[in-house]
């Protein structure tokens, strides 16, 4: 080549850059595997699809290399920790916000000269799709930017809306049109050219030499693809649309930390480009309703030439609009045959009936004819012409022979009226039945029976009970039903009072239980009952006496009574009243009145007042007692310590009774160890209260047995009065008795009730009650000693039983059996030495005082402990020792020999106290004496007493 | 729609988006009164409720029972176990009502108390015969109370005094009740021989009687708050009554 060449030709454009020969040669083709996809930044965020494909993060894990840590809750005292909104580009990438105008963080093309665009990926087009060619919103969403081939365009005189072309004439734009027609069919889209040439067929010579710009390629207008999943023709609206509201990315408000649930709730639409996506700017444009097309006038359009003439036989099919893409079938589309529902019978009603109890039968399930409905004796009437002996054979009664139950009428009328006899001699039976409670008030008869029952029971003549039932009956069921009604006797039995004491007893008396319907209370107007709760210091009734006034129209300060309440402090709140207790959890009404007759407050209750038992029958042994001692008035003088007349007993004889144990508890301990133990097991069968008792017991003192063991007694039978007849022979101090008589006169209670002086009185539980001579159970409210008090509760579902007063009865039954113990001690006193038994075998048996009373055995134990064998340990000596003064003591204690019945724990108090009552017989004289004063030096001669029991104690 | 069992008493929250109803099933039960659908029921009462009544604010509903106790139901919250239960009545409640800070209660043990929760006190009235209503006035000061004795007594709030005796109609068997016209000038009760009985408040003196053609006992009724207008309830009819002649309206 020569210069001039060079210089004779020109250079168009910029000539590309020289490239080194050995760059070239050392850069070789990337080969596929080493080409990544990456970012703006350069980053790779393409990996391939077995190591990890989009990753967003650091290597497919998000945050960092220590990978993404939850922020964490720190306070500290200095550093107080605020409640941090987070905000959007918290979660956001750094180029992420720039493009989103978050602070710029760096200098940035604008979009206008930013040429990467170029640069983009074109989404690969599936050619297998439904629409072969480009997709039908790329033509219709242009982007607003003019590409550099619609630049170039327009320089060469391209205009929008026209077609690339040669220029065409006039008549070619039509044919080419009418072609495009026949091509699309009627689907095609007219309207535009529809318009750009109506009413112009006049002038067509006129226009010869103009030509036209060719039309635009028509955009494919086909049957848009289905891509959602509603139903055809259902055209969504775009819920943020609708809503119209602009979405504000950038206020706090879509991204909600709620405190409550600590859960990140995030609203709005989810950010982010997808990698093919066109363009980030469309995604949070907003868009309004005008971007649809509701309205009419699309279907105007759309339905016109070729449809009008469905219109017609869509009317006719009730058809308004045709869903588009689809046409009318030319074939009529098979009705099924549409049947008149069934006639329902009259009287139907289409309502469910529930079963309002698992074993009701429905109306409809009643079997039969209704003849299951009659009772076996109406079968039997309706039957008795027809096959009598069937009948007379199922009814044979009990006892009777089969041919004198022959069934003629005669005689049935005769058996009825013997039934009837039969309810008249009980129906005068004068009394009332134990309970109201009607467990056969459904069927009357039977409840008829069952009330005759319970009185022939109470007469003890159940076995006549037969005779009443109706003949009808065969045996089986006469025998199921004396079951059943002995079975609801034992349930439904008078409540005791200790558990009637739990309900609450009708203010007004029912004078019939009628009960018409809802609204009919029918409560009658009767008299109120007294209300026992109510009564005041002076035993009036206080509530009897509101009613009163009440009824003389009185009202005020008479019937009106006013008590602290305490609401419940959430009450108060709703309320919208201050608490009137704030320092107070209490909630209700403190109710000491109502409480004092619950079976529950006996265990806390104290000691004093105490009821105990009363006695249920007088004996002769009293009276003979009484006869002796003529210048006493009351029978029941006669027994060691009595309430004094006026009013309850005062403190000073309780702690007499009480206080001065402690003295010589210390000294007694030692000594009574062993007998404690035994107490302890005998009183196994009994609840911890009881075990307290029986510690107390073995601290009381010792004096005070001696008179206040026999402040109650039971004689109840006649066996015992023999002995205490014989006791009574053996009276020696008579002096001595009546100085203790006239004693007891001081200490009495107003209405003759004997009081409960000595806490382990009645708490005898000896094993030897025999049934024969069981006194009648008498329920009396007795309160319960402090000492039980201290016992910690039982627990579980013994937590609320008062146990001493549920076994009161047996109390009773100790006291009585007591009796014979201590008649049995007389006889078996010679003896004494002959059996030698061990602490054990006593153990065993007071652990035996549930079993039947064996008199033997009773001997046994009573010798044992008389014979307290000398040889075992030096303690049992020393009780052996004892005996001794017992022996020398008896002459007093049977002066009054209810004492020593009165006791249960008497033979082991024997031995406990055995030293101390050889001491206090020396002094017995004195202290006689003494007991001539008034109550109040009582104290000072227990603790005399006391004094000289630890001195003696101390002495042994 | 509502319970299975007879509705012994029902009544509407002050906000009027709640009826609360108590039933013969022992229950008490909460509905929507837009939807008509339960909300909530409470159980608890041993026996029927015979009536139930809500605070001021509707936040707690109160609900008296053949049982004797008053239960006191917290509406603001989940708790099924009632706030408190007023067990001092000994026999069932009749009637339940509530002022700003008092709950007055009606018992056939022949006593009315008042359960004042500002000063932490109960007071018991005994009126000697069994209470079926008990209403406050509506200032507040005054109780008025029917008896089975036939006989409607006004009665001083704070002293229990009697103020005032309405005698002449007829309440012996059924739980009838009686309650303050609008204006608290008159005194209305209804009877077992089917009138509606009318007696002035001060002068005592029987101004009207309301015949209820057809009925034998009016056993309920209820005054307009406001307006003069009087509601009554016998036997499978409901009568609206006005002061306006001729614009009695019967249902």
């Amino acid at each position: 080549m020569s210069d001039s060449d060079e210089e004779d030709s020109a250079y168009y454009g910029t000539p590309l850059e020289e490239l080194d020969e050995d760059e070239v040669r050392a850069r070789k083709a990337p080969r596929i595997e080493d080409q990544f996809v990456r970012d703006k930044q350069g980053r790779r965020r393409f990996h391939g699809a077995f190591t990890g494909g989009f990753s967003a993060g650091y290597f497919n894990s998000v945050g960092t290399k220590e990978g993404w840590t939850p922020s964490t809750f720190v306070s500290s005292k200095g550093q107080r920790a605020t409640n941090v909104q987070s905000k959007p580009h918290d979660f956001m990438d750094e180029e992420d916000m720039a493009a989103h105008g978050i602070s710029p963080q760096g200098i940035q093309t604008s979009a206008n000269f930013d040429d990467s665009e170029q640069m983009k990926r074109k989404r690969v087009l599936d050619p297998s799709g439904p629409i072969p060619g480009t997709p039908v919103l790329e033509d219709i969403l242009r982007p607003s930017r003019e590409t550099m081939g619609m630049k170039l365009l327009r320089h060469l005189g391209w205009r929008p809306g026209q077609g690339v072309g040669p220029r065409i004439s006039r008549h070619q734009k039509r044919s080419s049109r009418k072609e495009k027609e026949r091509m699309h069919g009627c689907q095609g889209p007219r309207g535009s050219i529809e318009d750009s040439d109506s009413g112009s067929e006049g002038d067509e010579t006129h226009m010869q030499d103009v030509t036209f710009a060719p039309d635009d390629v028509d955009t494919l207008c086909l049957t848009r693809p289905k891509v959602d999943q509603f139903g055809l023709g259902y055209k969504p609206l775009d819920r943020t649309s609708v809503l119209g509201g602009h979405i504000n990315l950038f206020d706090p408000s879509p991204l909600v930390m709620t405190e409550k649930k600590k859960k990140l709730l995030i609203k709005g639409q989810a950010f982010g480009v997808g990698a093919f996506e066109e363009d980030d700017e469309d995604i949070y444009a907003t868009e309004d309703m005008s971007n649809y097309d509701f309205g009419e006038e699309r279907k105007s359009a759309g339905q016109r030439g070729g449809e009008n003439k469905d219109q017609s036989v869509m009317a006719m099919h009730g058809l308004v609009e045709m869903i588009e893409g689809f046409r009318l079938s030319s074939q009529p589309q098979h009705h099924h045959k549409v049947y008149p529902a069934p006639i329902l019978p009259q009287d139907f009603l289409p309502q469910h009936q529930p079963r309002r109890r698992r074993f009701e039968r429905k109306e409809s399930e009643m079997r039969g004819l209704g003849r299951h409905d009659m009772t076996a004796e109406q079968r039997a009437k309706s039957l008795v012409d027809q096959s009598k002996t069937i009948v007379e054979v199922r009814s044979g009664v009990k006892g009777e022979p089969q041919g004198l139950s022959k069934c003629n009428k005669s005689k049935s009328v005769e058996n009825t009226f013997d039934v009837d006899k039969i309810f008249e001699e009980f129906k005068s039976s004068t009394t009332k039945l134990g309970s109201d409670f009607k467990p056969f008030a459904k069927d009357a008869e039977k409840q008829r029976r069952y009330e005759l029952y319970l009185r022939m029971k109470e007469r003890g003549q159940k076995d006549r009970f037969y005779l009443a039932q109706p003949k009808s009956m065969t045996e089986w069921e006469r025998e199921r039903e004396i079951r059943e009604f002995s079975k609801a006797a034992k349930l439904f039995q008078p409540l005791t009072s200790t558990m009637a004491n739990r309900f609450t007893s009708a203010v007004l008396k029912d004078s019939g239980p009628v009960l018409k319907d809802g609204l009919n209370t029918n409560i009658p107007k009767v008299e109120p009952v007294t209300d026992e709760s109510e009564v005041d210091a002076l035993g009036h009734n206080v509530a009897d006496e509101r009613v009163k006034a009440a009824k003389m129209n009185m009202f005020g300060k008479l019937t009106q009574t006013s008590v602290d309440w305490y609401p419940n402090r959430l009450l108060c709140r709703r309320f919208n009243v201050p608490d009137p207790y704030p320092e107070s959890s209490f909630v209700g009404v403190r109710k000491s009145k109502r409480e004092k007759f619950s079976i529950f407050n006996l265990l806390n209750a104290p000691v004093e007042d105490t009821a105990g038992l009363q006695e249920t029958s007088s004996t002769s042994q009293e009276k003979e007692e009484t006869a002796e001692d003529e210048n006493l008035v009351d029978k029941q003088e006669n027994f060691g310590l009595k309430v004094p007349v006026d009013g309850p007993p005062t403190m000073d004889l309780f702690k007499a009774i009480f206080q001065d144990s402690e003295s010589d508890s210390d000294g007694d301990d030692e000594k009574t160890a062993s007998v404690k133990i035994k107490e302890e097991e005998s009183s196994s069968d009994d609840t911890q209260s009881e075990k307290k008792n029986s510690s107390s017991t073995k601290n009381s003192p010792r004096p005070l047995n001696e008179h206040t063991f026999a402040s109650e007694m039971n004689f109840s039978d006649g066996m015992f009065a023999a002995t205490a007849s014989k006791n009574l022979e053996t009276v020696k101090e008579k002096k001595e008795d009546k100085e203790i008589t006239d004693e007891s006169l001081a200490i009495k209670k107003p209405d003759g009730q004997r009081v409960r002086i000595s806490r382990f009185e009645p708490k005898r539980d000896d094993p030897t009650s025999q049934p024969e001579c069981l006194p009648k159970p008498v329920f009396i409210h007795r309160r319960k000693d402090p000492a039980a008090s201290e016992v910690p509760p039982a627990k579980g579902i013994f937590a609320n039983i008062d146990f001493e007063a549920l076994n009161s009865y047996r109390n009773i039954t100790a006291t009585s059996s007591q009796e014979q113990t201590s008649s049995a001690t007389e006889n078996v006193e010679e003896n004494i030495g002959k059996n030698k038994k061990t602490d054990s075998d006593s153990s065993v048996d007071s652990e035996d005082e549930y079993g039947p009373p064996v008199p033997v055995h009773l001997k046994n134990r009573l010798q044992m402990i008389r014979s307290a064998p000398p040889t075992t340990t030096a303690l049992v000596q020393k009780l052996g020792e004892k005996q001794d003064t017992i022996t020398k003591h008896k002459s007093w204690v049977e002066k009054e020999p209810k004492n020593k019945s009165s006791k249960k724990h008497k033979h082991k108090d024997k031995h406990k106290y055995k030293k101390e009552k050889k001491k206090k017989k020396d002094k017995k004289n004195k202290k006689h004496k003494e007991r001539k004063k008034k109550k109040e030096h009582r104290q000072l001669n227990r603790k005399d007493s006391s004094s000289s029991n630890s001195d003696s104690s101390d002495s042994d | 729609m509502l319970a299975g069992y007879e509705v012994l008493d029902a009544r509407g929250s002050s906000d009027n988006s709640l009826i609360g109803s108590c039933s013969l099933d022992k229950s008490v039960m909460m509905w929507n009164v837009s939807t008509g659908e339960a909300l909530r029921k409470f159980r608890g009462h041993a026996a029927r409720v015979n009536c139930v009544a809500f605070n001021e604010e509707s936040t707690v509903i109160l609900s008296g029972s053949v049982d004797g106790t008053v239960r006191i139901w917290d509406l603001r919250s989940r708790n099924k176990e009632p706030i408190q239960v007023l067990d001092e009545a000994k026999d069932a409640i009749m009637t339940v009502g509530v002022s700003a800070h008092e709950i007055l209660t009606a018992s056939l043990d022949c006593y009315t108390r008042i359960y004042d929760l500002r000063n932490g006190q109960l007071v018991s009235n005994c009126v000697g015969e069994s209470v079926t209503c008990a209403s406050f006035s509506g200032d507040g000061q005054c109780v008025l109370t029917s008896t089975m004795g036939s006989s409607v007594r006004l009665m001083d709030r704070e002293t229990g005094e009697l103020l005032s005796q309405y005698t002449g109609h007829l309440s012996k068997e059924y739980k009838v009740e009686s309650c303050f016209t609008s204006s608290d000038t008159h005194v209305m009760s209804g009877s077992e021989d089917g009138y509606v009985y009318c007696w002035d408040l001060v002068q005592a003196s029987l101004t009207n009687r309301l015949e209820h053609t057809g009925s034998r006992v009016v056993h309920s009724l209820s005054s307009h708050p406001s307006q003069p207008f009087l509601l009554t309830a016998s036997l499978g009819q409901v009568w609206l009554w006005s002061n306006q002649p001729n614009n009695t309206e019967n249902t």
